[in-house]
């Protein structure tokens, strides 16, 4: 006892130091940071609409990243990061550039149909293309033809377990490990998927479908490991937000709905058509429909009753996302891509550990190495990710059955593998014989075994037939006394 | 009035190329998802690269011609280290550079021991053929060459010798042997005598923080505690088996370590000495040596079975365990006194030089590595009761000859502890429970 009383002693105190020191660290960097935010005062009354009301009284630096450039080759999907955005167009026109310098560093037409583009570890990017998933340099040098997804439509990347996974448009999921080039796991997931998204919190995909179900899969089970029905009508679109608490989606009905992810129950909901959704890293919600954006501020707390901005695109909407940790949300349309200002929608104060993006070169190399070494199991990927690591408080019988199964299937994987005996005669037919006599024995154990469990069963229910006969007789004899001694 | 902000990070570059990049934290869980993960990630890769790095062998000193029988680190100087070997011969090393300073051919038979004084001035050494000599270090240091150097003094002792011990205060050594003596400098006689039984005394220590207290292991299997002042024993234990060496802490000056002949080592409060307070059992074969580190939370001990191992002061198992190829029986364990270092001397005549921490750089480490060390260590030490983690960090490659014996002793052990408790369940109420194991190594207490 006087261990387990110096033990408990020890975490609390550990406990205690560490909440004290997050505090204290969070106040301390939010005074001495030098603030990356400019703060903008309008003498106008009315509320921020349009962008055009604000413009002017903008820094420069916003208004440099205020980009509209026309494309020509069909609508194009994205993908940004906060250095750079990869657009894939639809008939094969696929292009990077670096939106922060104005640079070009990539363009190329593949000639094929591109259904979607991610960027990967270390300023790669995986193209879903229609014969196979072509990864390519940040150059854009070709370096890898993935050929076990076919006919890949939607990709995710999942960046610290460094898995690819790719949705098939017959439902098929494949999670694919990047740095070894291994398939962690393939399965069918639902006939008629419409979206898939990440839940960056938990590595966790969601997948919704026609029929208004959002599914989460991981890459160990073969099943969805819960589902919700979110929607009368198809899942157009869904997000995450950055805590994995809410989930936001829109159906083909009509109405965005925010759900509380830890109840999975309905938060709030408005009746607006959006095909595509977007969360900013401060809960400001961009819901796409057509040419037009609207977007609402602490969506996620408050309700979504009147919009903080709204914006109008030069054509058909196709993709929108918000940059992390910047104020900018980014779309790409049928023919153009555009980038507009969204105050006040970023995280201004950013981890220079977690964002290889925001490091210069000598940083990233070195960043670069450790995250490999870090690489997280595919395994792990679970629905309660602070589970680990934590004390598994399942009783000691579990453990100890969990323990005996896995035993059992080493032994008998080794019974498996039989040993080719090439001392002697090596009669093929022999062999042949033994191993037939093996399948024989394993069936006779197999027959013995269902044989004992119909006995098993047999003598369980006529014992039960006698208790019961048993009671019956006691009762006739009890109830006669009994009624005789209760009427006298 | 609408007032908003907008994130501008245009002065976030440095300046010129030799400035410091500025690295920006933020402890917000939001922004680190999966922390969980990958904190237990790290604490592995931790686990699994300290075994990568653990390389605690540095090199060997070799010159002695017969096997070395006693080593011992100079207090006040890290780089000097004495040594006697069953030839007679002493040296003294100078260890970065691995080479004999001085050699001396001291004693006509084996050298019994050797000790430095607190300020490293003298060196006095007993040997088997019943003469201690006192040498002069700095003198010796002059006369390099000389091999036949004159010992400053030499004392002629009647009885047959045992190991020295230089007073920490005074001009003072106590030797022990067939009688426990303690000499004077100046006088050519000991000035003091303690005899308890017939028995020699194999092993005496002073204690560092009272040189009135003496502490010895004699040939009766026992443990006595001495008084200068009072000119007497205070009290002794009888234990199952011999004790051959001791080692006071320096820390907390009231416990003593003992190294037994039943291959444990026991820690002892000297003022309750009937029971010991810890055992610490890993050894297979007797214990030879033990040495404190100047901390006073590690000793090391080296034994028969050819190993070295470091013991917490408060834990029953030992934290690791140095062996090698080429190294025969460890006749003589000490720590350097920064405590970063460990010397062995052993039959093998060479003298080695293992690490404390098996995967600790030598050598100047900046600040930015002594924080990653830091993160890391902290990591382990939070999921270290992981049992992948714990499974990881416990391994050690032992030699094929060790790791039988000890899974003799395990199957021993369960087996005995089968039988009692068979024997408990058979026959109740007849059955009388074992005494604890610190009470069963223990046979009398004499006061």
């Amino acid at each position: 006892m006087a261990k387990d009383k110096i033990l408990s002693a020890k975490l609390k105190q550990q406990e205690f130091k560490t909440k004290s020191t997050q505090l204290k660290t969070q106040k301390i960097a939010q005074l001495l940071e030098p603030q990356f935010q400019q703060s903008v005062e309008i003498d106008d009354e009315r509320p921020l609409l349009k962008i055009s009301n604000f413009k002017d009284y903008l820094p420069e630096e916003n208004v440099q990243n205020i980009i509209n450039l026309k494309l020509k080759q069909g609508p194009y999907k994205l993908s940004v990061t906060p250095q750079t955005t990869y657009l894939a167009g639809e008939s094969g026109h696929i292009a990077a550039f670096n939106w922060r310098h104005k640079q070009l560093e990539c363009e190329f037409d593949v000639k094929e149909k591109c259904y979607d583009i991610v960027s990967i570890a270390q300023r790669n990017f995986a193209v879903a293309q229609k014969s196979c998933i072509f990864i390519y340099d940040p150059k854009g040098v070709e370096v890898h033809k993935i050929r076990e997804c076919k006919q890949a439509t939607k990709l995710e990347y999942l960046p610290y377990h460094f898995l690819l996974a790719a949705l098939n448009q017959n439902g098929q999921l494949t999670y694919q490990d990047i740095t070894q080039g291994k398939i962690i796991s393939t399965y069918r997931t639902t006939p008629s998927p419409l979206c898939l998204k990440q839940n960056h919190n938990n590595a966790i995909l969601g997948i919704g479908d026609q029929m208004g179900v959002v599914r989460m899969y991981a890459p160990n089970t073969g099943t969805s490991l819960t589902s919700m029905l979110c929607h009368k009508g198809g899942l157009m679109s869904m997000t995450f937000s950055r805590d994995g608490n809410h989930l936001i989606t829109s159906g083909s009905e009509g109405t965005i709905k925010v759900w509380d992810l830890r109840t999975q129950k309905l938060q709030s909901q408005i009746g607006v058509n959006a095909t595509n959704l977007a969360l900013s890293d401060k809960g400001v919600l961009a819901a796409g429909r057509g040419t037009d954006i609207v977007m609402w501020k602490n969506c996620l707390i408050g309700d979504l009753k009147t919009p903080y901005l709204r914006y109008k695109a030069s054509s058909m909407i196709c993709d929108i996302d918000f940059i992390k940790h910047e104020d900018y949300l980014s779309m790409s349309t049928f023919d153009s891509y555009e980038q507009t200002v969204v105050p006040e929608s970023g995280e201004p104060f950013f981890d220079t550990y977690e964002q290889p993006d925001l490091q210069n070169k000598k940083q990233r190399l070195e960043t670069n190495v450790k995250q490999l070494i870090e690489k997280l199991p595919p395994e792990s990927i679970s629905l309660q990710s602070y589970r680990i690591g934590t004390i598994d408080r399942t009783s000691k019988i579990i453990i100890e059955k969990e323990q005996k199964k896995q035993i059992e299937e080493q032994a008998n994987k080794k019974i498996k593998k039989q040993k080719k005996k090439m001392r002697g005669r090596n009669k093929i037919g022999k062999r042949e014989k033994l191993k037939e006599l093996e399948r024989d024995q394993k069936q006779q154990v197999k027959w013995q075994e269902m044989l004992s469990d119909a006995l098993r069963v047999k003598r369980a229910e006529k014992e039960k037939k006698k208790i019961e006969t048993k009671l019956l007789d006691r009762l006739e004899q009890m109830s006669s006394k009994e009624f005789i001694r209760v009427v006298s | 009035m609408v007032k908003f902000n907008t994130i501008c990070r245009s002065g976030q570059e440095r300046s010129t190329n030799a400035d410091i990049t500025k690295v920006y934290r933020n402890p917000n869980p939001k922004v680190h998802p999966l922390a969980h993960a990958r904190e237990y990630q790290r604490a592995l890769v931790a686990t699994k690269v300290e075994k990568i790095y653990a390389q605690p062998f540095l090199g060997a000193l070799n010159g002695h011609s017969d096997g070395v029988s006693c080593i011992e680190a100079c207090r006040f100087n890290l780089s000097k280290l004495v040594s006697g070997s069953y030839d007679g011969e002493i040296r003294i090393w100078d260890i970065p550079s691995r080479r004999t300073l001085i050699q001396l051919n001291a004693h006509q038979q084996m050298v019994k021991g050797v000790s430095f004084s607190r300020d490293g001035m003298r060196i006095v050494s007993s040997g088997e053929d019943k003469t201690i000599n006192l040498y002069d270090f700095p003198q010796l240091l002059e006369q390099s060459n000389n091999t036949f150097q004159d010992p400053l003094m030499r004392y002629l002792s009647k009885g047959t010798l045992g190991n020295v011990d230089h007073n920490y205060q005074l001009s003072q050594f106590a030797t022990a042997g067939q009688v426990v003596q303690v000499w004077d400098y100046e006088r050519p006689k000991p000035i003091m005598k303690f005899q308890w039984g017939v028995d020699s005394v194999s092993c005496v220590k002073y204690s560092p923080a009272d040189s009135n207290l003496i502490c010895g292991t004699s040939m009766d299997r026992c443990v006595i505690l001495y008084d200068v002042r009072a000119e007497s024993a205070i009290h002794k234990v009888a234990m199952l088996n011999k004790s051959q060496c001791l080692a006071w802490n320096p820390i907390e000056p009231l416990n003593i370590v003992i190294g037994n002949d039943d291959s444990n080592c026991y820690t002892y409060d000297i003022r309750k000495i009937e029971l010991p307070t810890m055992i610490h059992k890993d050894h297979i074969s007797a214990v030879m040596s033990v040495a404190f580190s100047s901390s006073g939370r590690e000793f090391v001990s080296g034994s028969f079975d050819r190993t070295i191992r470091i013991f917490p002061f408060n834990k029953g198992f030992s934290r690791e365990v140095y062996h090698g190829q080429r190294m025969q029986q460890v006749n003589s364990v000490s720590f350097s006194a920064d405590a970063q270092f460990v010397y062995s001397g052993s039959n093998d005549m060479n003298i080695r030089i293992w690490k404390v921490n098996a995967s600790q750089k030598v050598g100047i480490i900046n600040q930015r590595e002594t924080n990653a060390t830091n993160y890391r260590q902290a990591l382990k030490e939070k999921f270290k009761y992981n049992s992948e983690i714990k499974r990881i960090a416990k391994h050690r490659h032992l030699p094929k000859y060790l790791m039988n014996k000890k899974k003799q002793r395990q199957e021993m052990k369960e087996s005995k502890n089968r039988k009692q408790r068979n024997a408990e369940l058979n026959n109740p109420g007849q059955y009388e429970a074992p005494k604890p194991e610190k009470q069963q190594r223990i046979e009398q207490f004499i006061q």
